[in-house]
């Protein structure tokens, strides 16, 4: 029961860290993306493939993913970044699609629906972290969410982040301020799936091997629930937000009721989430954070 | 004196309407030039036309000697690198961010400002300058008044230290006391601060009495273009315009 409650805290943790590059995709940059599944793979796969076939370490394939998953980002951000909300959900969709397509049918590199299995474990000055015990993994991903936590509310509070913040609220306006919008959202855009992939390669590293039957659009849909869940725009919401639907997909076998309810249980309560929160509490639990923008003169007066 | 803004010969569609046709205008700087018409008749096109905001399908338009917009798109600078060179948009029905301060707004406004002990002075300024605003300074701008919000645009626009402040119907749904105010406002800009004033309005006699020179569209063409007190004057325009 323990081991299975550490497994729970690893996927939040691994999921907050998408939450939260969701978070500032949509949170602070008001763009409605549904493609966090798709850089999520790409880290994976990059992790797996470079360490299982390129001998690279596990810190060393981190750089790699990130970077991978940042230039999708650029590549998929630059022609669909003028589209506004539904038609950029569609066109983003499509995109985590397309990858788990190409994972599917590049045999040669992927090993289509096999997989790629045996990913070493990471290692640390000759210590293993070793997945299955589950302590030491689960701090490693607790530094990774708190490092992306205390580097995104920095970012929040920068020049980035105000730009974004009238981007959010009136586009027109804040190109007349002289704020590049294009610029900016696709920062946001390379941000959010650069911390996306560096969660695939902890989900690589932690599962030991990858199959492209994890990467479906439902890991999207996961996300961006966190994210609303929780409260945009607030990113200690994000990572309550992915502990809660990581506790709520697992209810089932935490309660033993496996038997009773049945697997698609999962996508009708996230539905129903969305709905009840959508209704009763649009700003989410906690609510957007709120940040001042004024410099250190405004403050004082 | 120098000619600050040149728009030369453009046009705009909207699909298959034209919506501004062969425009021509001059704007020579340090003065208080206003465009009016009818609804529909072209002029917040042409505002936006200007910020680059609507793509031209023919004609430029420089400002400082320097050519900011063109038909052809590879050439043609982004709003944002419009609005660096000095051109400040007041936009249409204001725009502010209702969900910051008035502060904040205020601090959005100076975004290309990098120094900023001038942009703690210039919101000083701003605050005696609309001494509303500074009592106002902590409160969220959706719960200011639509005067307030209209001066609050006007302040922000300011932030920037623009060379060329374009207001699009600063008066639109302002009680008349309120309309009066805020065009004092505009003349103290313009007549203190030396800032070029491109002011698109309906209400027509008002903008004519702030303007040096005015224009007056219709249907997308520049109809008529004098001094804004023989305007005043003109027989058609009193009858079309000042409802006399």
């Amino acid at each position: 029961m323990l081991n299975f409650f550490l497994l729970i805290l690893i996927y939040s943790g691994i999921y907050a860290l998408m939450a939260l590059g969701q978070n500032v995709i949509t949170g602070y940059g008001g763009m409605l993306s549904l493609t966090q599944a798709g850089f999520f793979a790409i880290g994976s796969y990059a992790t797996a493939i470079l360490s299982t076939r390129f001998g690279f370490s596990f810190w060393a394939t981190l750089p790699p993913a990130a970077l991978l998953s940042a230039l999708c980002g650029l590549l998929i951000g630059l022609p669909t970044l003028r589209l506004k909300g539904d038609y950029l959900a569609i066109a983003t969709l499509g995109f985590g699609e397309i990858v788990r397509n190409v994972l599917n049918n590049w045999d040669s590199l992927t090993r289509g629906p096999m997989g790629i299995q045996k990913i070493p474990m990471p290692t640390i000055f000759g210590f293993v972290i070793n997945p299955y015990t589950k302590y030491s993994f689960l701090v490693m991903v607790v530094i990774f969410v708190a490092i992306a936590y205390v580097l995104f509310q920095r970012l929040a509070r920068s020049r980035m982040g105000r730009a974004l913040a009238a981007i959010r609220e009136d586009e027109i306006a804040a190109e007349a301020m002289g704020i590049n919008i294009t610029k900016y959202k696709v920062y946001a855009f390379i941000l959010g799936a650069s911390v996306a992939g560096i969660a695939g390669s902890l989900q690589a590293v932690f599962t030991l091997s990858v199959t492209p039957g994890t990467y479906t659009f439902m890991v999207s849909v996961m996300v961006l629930c966190m994210v609303v869940l929780g409260g945009m725009g607030n990113f200690k919401a994000s990572i309550l937000g992915a502990f809660i639907i990581q506790l709520i997909s697992y209810f089932p076998q935490l309660t033993g009721l496996t038997s009773v309810i049945p697997p698609q249980f999962k996508q009708i309560l996230f539905g129903l989430i969305l709905v009840v929160m959508m209704i009763w509490r649009p700003q989410g639990l906690l609510g957007r954070e709120e940040i001042r923008y004024g410099n250190e003169e405004g403050e004082k007066a | 004196m120098k000619e600050l803004l040149t728009v030369d010969t453009i046009s705009v569609s909207y699909g298959n309407i034209r919506a501004l046709k062969e425009v021509t205008m001059h704007v020579y700087e340090g003065d208080i030039v206003c465009l009016i018409g009818a609804n529909g008749a072209g002029k917040s096109t042409l505002l936006k036309a200007i910020v680059g905001l609507e793509p031209l399908v023919e004609g430029t338009i420089t400002f400082d000697g320097e050519e900011i917009c063109t038909a052809n798109r590879g050439r043609h600078m982004t709003t944002d690198l419009i609005a660096s060179r000095g051109i400040a948009l007041v936009p249409e029905g204001r725009r502010v961010f209702a969900d910051m301060t008035v502060e904040e707004n205020l601090d959005m406004g100076a975004f290309l400002v990098r120094d900023d002990a001038l942009i703690a002075q210039r919101k000083e300024a701003m605050y005696d300058f609309f001494p509303i605003l500074g009592a106002r300074k902590r409160q969220k701008t959706r719960s200011l008044s639509g005067g307030e919000q209209q001066m609050m645009a006007i302040a922000r626009a300011l932030m920037s230290g623009p060379r060329m402040i374009l207001l699009d119907e600063p008066g639109l749904g302002l009680a008349p006391l309120v309309v009066a105010d805020i065009f004092e406002k505009i003349d103290v800009i313009n007549k203190q601060d030396g800032v070029t004033v491109f002011l698109v309005e309906q209400n027509a006699r008002m903008a004519l009495r702030a303007a040096k020179e005015g224009y007056v569209m219709e249907n997308g063409r520049i109809v008529l273009y004098d001094k804004a007190a023989n305007l005043l004057e003109d027989e058609k325009v009193r009858k079309a315009y000042l409802g006399e």
